[in-house]
Formats: C-alpha cells, structure tokens, sequence
C-alpha cells in the first residue's frame, strides 16, 4: 500500500539533491577523460621507448667499431644526440626534434671504481673504459613535459 | 490503495524551478552518453595501434637479434614498402630464416619461407616499412622505420615508430 501524506520535497532539497548528483557526474567524468588520456597517451610512450632503446643500440654500434675514436673522445657529461648520415648513426651536439616532438638526448659519465673494483659514485679513481649513458627521450605531452630515461653501462668491450 | 491528501502540492513556481532542474541533469547525462559514443570509436583504433606497434616493434628487434646475416638480395632495404630477410640458426642449430613483409597494410611474418601470421591486427594499416642496414667492419645492425595508422574521421589516429638494432650473432 503507497500511501502520500507528506507535501514532497522542498526547493532546498530538489537544489541539494541536484548539486549532489551534478558534483557525482562531474567527478565520472573528470575520471573518463583521465583513462582516455592515458590510452591515447600511450602511442607516445611506446614510441619514446622504442627512441630510447634505438638510443642505446645506435651508440653500441658506434662502441663495437672503436671505442678509441667513437667514444673515448666525447666529453663527459656533456649532452650529445644521434643523427642517421650515410647509412649509419653519428654522435651530435646539437639536433632538430625527431617527428617535430620528441628530443633524445644522450649523455656520457665517467664511472669511478673503488680499490676493489666497485663501481662508486664518487671518491673512486675513474675508470677510462667504461662510461654511464643515460639516454633521456623527452615530447610535450599537452601543458607538461614527458621524459623517459634509460641508463646503461657502456664497457670497452672489444679494447679497441 | 492510494491515499492523497491534500496539503497545498506544488506552485507553479517549484514546478518550473524542478522540471528545469530536471532538464538540466538530463541534459548533462545525454551530453555523457553522447561523448561515450564517440570515444568508443577513437578507443579502439588507439588500442589497435598500440598493440600493433608493441607486438610488430618487439618481434622485429627479437629476429634481428637473434639473426646472423641479412639476406640483401632478397630484401628491400631503404625503401618502403620493405622487406627484411634475415638467416640464422635456431636453438638446436638447424638454419631458419624469417622474412618480414607488408601484405595488403598487413605487417606479417614468414619463418623458413612459410607464413606464419600477421603481426599487426586487422584494424590498423602499415602504411610506410623502412629497413635500413647498417654495416661496419665488426658488424651490421638494422634500423627500422614503421607507421601505422588506424581509425577513420574523428577516430583516425597515425605514428611513426623507429628502433634500431645490432645483429648480435654477426660480431
């Protein structure tokens, strides 16, 4: 049995009520936007992933041909980036964006080794054949910057 | 049984000031629906292009890899659309060769000159495949350039993709 005996609801509650159920739907949505945001972010990462990893195989390339001639002779911690001439990767201090984006920058440290060898972050005596790349990949990702960093150990494997 | 008893009901006012109310959220609500709608669409081809390029990108920097030499004759190298012939061995030894090839947009893989899938899905198109080979005294890398675009109007979406790897068997 229904049985209506009350006058319904007042203004102030319909405008609560509504307030209430807009405040829950912006929310929603502000919550949709931020997963769309990040799956039609991702191309872009990936894409910096697959830069940063060309990154590192391009200066490897250079590494196995002569570390003497490609690599000892870059200052270290100096900002250096990659350019495709000829038919294959040469070492730049200065480059354009890549796609009109994304900027890859790459950077060689000296590494320090302890009196056993340990690889120290200071206070060591610098090892000549072995340097630290960080390669850092980075695009404008609407108002902010992205970056995507990948750092590896680069060893005068073949002492050449 | 209904029971309604009469106290005053709603003015006239109220009723404008609840049934504009009401409009307003239901508006709000289509609004939400609508949009939902639309997105659907540019979800899917953003997903589609980003497993594509994933599995494509991976799978390439996997053979190449593991490859011993590039069969130059057979590919096309530094022109799109390429193709990327690698030989080398598998793990009990026995030669294998994979071939990689655009077939209609499709990115697909031939393993000992069979074809073994495509590894793009049917919704993106690879649009541009460049191989470049890469060669010094020591050894010989490959640097691949790929696009792929998906969707269509407001969905259309296309990304171009670059890596580079060293052939680690030819050292």
């Amino acid at each position: 049995m229904i049985k209506f005996d009350k006058k319904g609801m007042s203004l102030a509650e319909v405008v609560i009520a509504a307030t209430v159920i807009t405040v829950f739907l912006t929310a929603l949505v502000g919550l949709y936007n931020l997963h769309l945001k990040v799956i039609f972010s991702s191309a872009r990462q990936i894409k910096a992933g697959f830069l940063g990893e060309e990154g590192q195989e391009g200066i490897k390339f250079l590494r196995n041909i002569s570390w003497s001639i490609n690599i000892a002779p870059l200052t270290t911690g100096a900002t250096y980036r990659l350019a495709w001439e000829g038919g294959k990767w040469v070492v730049i201090s200065t480059g354009g964006y890549i796609d009109g984006l994304y900027d890859r920058t790459i950077v060689f440290d000296s590494v320090q080794r302890d009196a056993q060898s340990n690889i120290v972050s200071s206070g060591g005596t610098v090892d000549p054949n072995i340097r630290k790349v960080t390669v850092t990949t980075s695009w404008l990702e609407r108002t902010a910057t992205s970056t995507r960093v990948l750092t590896t150990y680069l060893v005068n494997l073949f002492d050449n | 049984m209904l029971n309604f008893k009469k106290q005053g009901g709603y003015s006239l006012i109220e009723l404008i000031i609840y049934m504009g109310v009401l409009v307003a959220i239901t508006i709000i609500i289509v609004g939400m629906l609508v949009r939902i709608s639309h997105t659907k669409g540019r979800l899917a081809a953003a997903q589609g292009l980003t497993t594509s390029a994933s599995i494509a990108m991976d799978r390439m920097t996997r053979e190449i890899r593991s490859a011993s030499n590039i069969n130059t004759s057979s590919s096309i190298l530094g022109t799109s659309p390429g193709k990327l012939v690698l030989t080398g061995v598998d793990v009990l030894g026995v030669a294998r060769t994979v071939e990689f090839s655009i077939v209609t947009n499709i990115l697909r893989i031939k393993e000992n000159g069979v074809d073994t899938g495509p590894l793009t899905e049917s919704n993106v198109r690879v649009t541009n495949l460049v191989f470049d080979r890469s060669a010094s005294s020591t050894d010989q890398a490959v640097r691949t350039r790929m696009t792929i675009e998906s969707g269509a109007g407001d969905s259309y979406k296309s990304e171009n993709f670059y890596s580079t790897t060293i052939l680690r068997q030819s050292l």
